[in-house]
């Protein structure tokens, strides 16, 4: 199931998440592995305004349901394109990205899925 | 009850031919890594369960580490320090040294589905000599290629990894390592876990026939996973009176940044 959006929550690979006003959730695809989870947590949180006090420094990586949330400083948005060229690096690809920026409708970013990686 | 001299140089070192750290990571450019492993086999009986009046035991730690400059490029090593005890009727000897150093170019091809990764490797490594002296364990300059496939989804894990080694002065090698686990605990909030696998590993050289088989707990918290091996042998055949591999253990503990 993917990306079903209703007002304040999306329902990602059959998990239903509540997307907050200061974050960021992306749906990473092959995003399964524990030691993803660390690696990925240590790039996204070296992003800029990314609030490192909510979560691990920041960000929470979900393995089960393959999805990452960003927490946003009040009043600063993360670099949503750097965001993915980090999880990109780190081997993983984007397939969809959530924000819920005034708070009350959730925007949606879906990136076709590229499957090879070199 | 007649010793024979010929069968302590047959056992040899079990190279190994999984990666660091304990093949998983780092997958993120610019990672690196490292681990300490102690492993420990040996038998004072042989694989016909013959009485020989002869042992050998074999503990190793080794040190290796991983850079990952691309996501798919890694380089690594394994450096290995030996410590033999061995007996021939009432001769004991005791060796420690530093072995033979490996070093390795994991190249990996992955493929991301929804729910599953996989990859495919291929591996060139070479085995360098630091010291002149051979031993059962060290002293041979050798090449090997691996290829490997792995693939992980949240609950399950695999790995077959089919590799060939040869040497300057040693019967080639080819040998076969297979893993295959569940993930049944992980915990997202502090990135704790536990993987529990079976391992075959399959070692053939024109010698000998070595299949070992056990099972493999692996735990992991933030940064840091443990793993533990213990295997026992299940098939050893050889042309020559030989020793029997014995009860084979390996524990170790990885970092990554």
């Amino acid at each position: 199931m993917l990306g079903l959006v209703s007002a304040q929550t999306v329902v990602l690979n059959d998990k239903t998440i509540t997307i907050l006003k200061d974050e960021v959730v992306l749906e990473v695809s092959g995003l399964v592995c524990s030691f993803c989870a660390t690696g990925l947590q240590g790039g996204l949180s070296s992003l800029k305004y990314v609030d490192g006090k909510k979560y691990k420094n920041g960000v929470f990586v979900n393995v089960e349901y393959q999805y990452a949330v960003i927490a946003e400083m009040i009043d600063h948005d993360i670099n949503v394109d750097e965001a993915i060229t980090m999880i990109t690096k780190s081997g993983y690809e984007v397939l969809s990205v959530y924000t819920n920026r005034t708070g009350e409708k959730i925007e949606v970013r879906r990136f076709e899925a590229k499957k090879d990686e070199k | 009850m007649k010793n024979n001299p010929f069968i302590l140089g047959l056992i040899g070192a079990l190279v190994f031919a999984h990666q660091p750290v304990m093949d998983m990571a780092p997958r993120w450019n610019g990672g690196y890594g490292f681990q300490v492993r102690y492993e420990r086999f040996g038998s004072d009986r042989t694989i016909h369960e013959q009485n020989i009046l002869s042992s050998y035991f074999q503990q190793t730690y080794w040190l290796e580490g991983v850079y990952t400059w691309h996501r798919a490029k890694r380089i690594t090593f394994k450096l290995p320090y030996h410590m033999i005890e061995r007996q021939d009727a009432d001769l004991v000897a005791k060796a420690k040294s530093f072995g033979d150093l490996i070093l390795a170019v994991p190249l990996k091809k992955y493929t991301n589905y929804k729910r599953r990764t996989q990859n495919f490797g291929f591996t060139p490594q070479i085995r360098i000599p630091l010291n002149e002296e051979k031993t059962s364990a060290s002293g041979y300059l050798g090449g090997g290629i691996s290829l490997s496939y792995s693939s992980e989804s949240f609950s399950f894990y695999q790995l077959y990894d089919v590799f060939g080694w040869i040497y300057n002065e040693k019967d080639p090698l080819l040998g076969l390592d297979i893993n295959l686990g569940i993930h049944p605990y992980h915990d997202n909030t502090s990135n704790t876990g536990l993987f529990a696998m079976w391992d075959i590993t399959g070692r053939w050289q024109e010698t000998s026939t070595r299949i070992l088989t056990g099972p493999v707990f692996m735990t992991y918290r933030q940064n840091i996973m443990v793993r533990l091996d213990v295997k026992l042998p299940m098939v050893e055949n050889g042309k020559k009176t030989q020793l029997s591999k014995g009860l084979f253990m390996n524990v170790g503990i990885g970092f990554v940044f």
